[in-house]
């Protein structure tokens, strides 16, 4: 049996634990959220976690970019040819965003990570 | 916090913090098939003998909040942009349980087609779940 074969009756069991987690652990990544791990991570512990989270998003992100690149759609941003976007290049243009208009993302207290994100990459790759 | 938070972003500005971070993080690439469907093995389906992996467990429950809520937020703002939806969510949102529901759904039905890319991005799985889910009538 194959691997994939075998996810066939499985994919029910991550479904399962994720409506056993409590209602506090759907995870809301706001942008305090990620400042406040991010700085922790200043002296080098790592957080697992906020690593495996921000992975996610890079993943969701290129799979959406690539489907509209692809089927020649508009695109929301123009990744440079040499550019990759992996979990580095997502948190580096989070940091970009965020040391030119951190104040102003201060004004929405509660704006999740993702949507900082996709502004990020709107306005630091835009297709010309 | 807040000078904390201050200090932080004057050090981005510098470049200071990118500089230090770029040395304690590699290019961690998308989660590929492969990983994925390894370690929802470990996780729920070990073989005999061995437990299930909470690692392996963790990590995807980690991984699906990160890319499905994006993937949602991603898409409308792409449409936003003025691409044309490949796919159309009940009411905008997307959980979890609806995703994976819809990965497996897509990872049976086509299985010889991404057997053969296990190389490939989950991500591309997950789009290709949501277009034959949720296609925009």
């Amino acid at each position: 049996m194959t691997r994939l074969h075998a996810i066939k009756g499985a994919a029910v069991f991550l479904g399962v634990a994720v409506a056993a987690l409590p209602a506090q652990a759907q995870m809301n990544m706001t942008l305090r959220l990620y400042e406040d791990v991010a700085l922790s991570e200043i002296g080098g512990k790592a957080n697992e976690t906020l690593r495996r989270y921000l992975r996610g998003m890079a993943t969701g992100i290129e799979a959406v970019m690539v489907e509209y690149r692809d089927s020649r759609q508009k695109l929301l941003f123009c990744l440079p040819p040499d550019r990759r976007l992996d979990m580095k290049e997502l948190r580096t243009t989070i940091d970009w965003e965020l040391a030119a208009r951190g104040a102003d993302w201060d004004r929405k207290p509660d704006v999740l990570l993702h949507e900082v994100a996709l502004e990020a990459f709107r306005r630091r790759y835009p297709c010309s | 916090m807040a000078g904390w938070r201050w200090l932080w972003r004057s050090a981005l500005g510098s470049g200071c913090v990118l500089a230090i971070m770029a040395t304690t993080q590699s290019a961690v690439a998308q989660m590929s098939i492969d990983e994925y469907t390894r370690n929802f093995v470990a996780a729920f389906l070990p073989d005999k003998g061995e437990a299930k992996s909470e690692e392996a467990a963790d990590l995807l429950v980690d991984f699906h909040f990160g890319m499905d809520s994006t993937l949602a937020a991603a898409n409308a703002a792409f449409v936003q942009a003025g691409a044309k939806s490949a796919f159309c969510l009940p009411e905008g949102r997307l959980t979890m349980v609806a995703m994976t529901d819809a990965l497996r759904g897509e990872l049976v039905k086509r299985r010889s087609f991404w057997e053969r890319r296990l190389d490939s991005s989950i991500g591309l799985v997950a789009i290709a779940a949501l277009k034959t889910r949720y296609p925009c009538k």
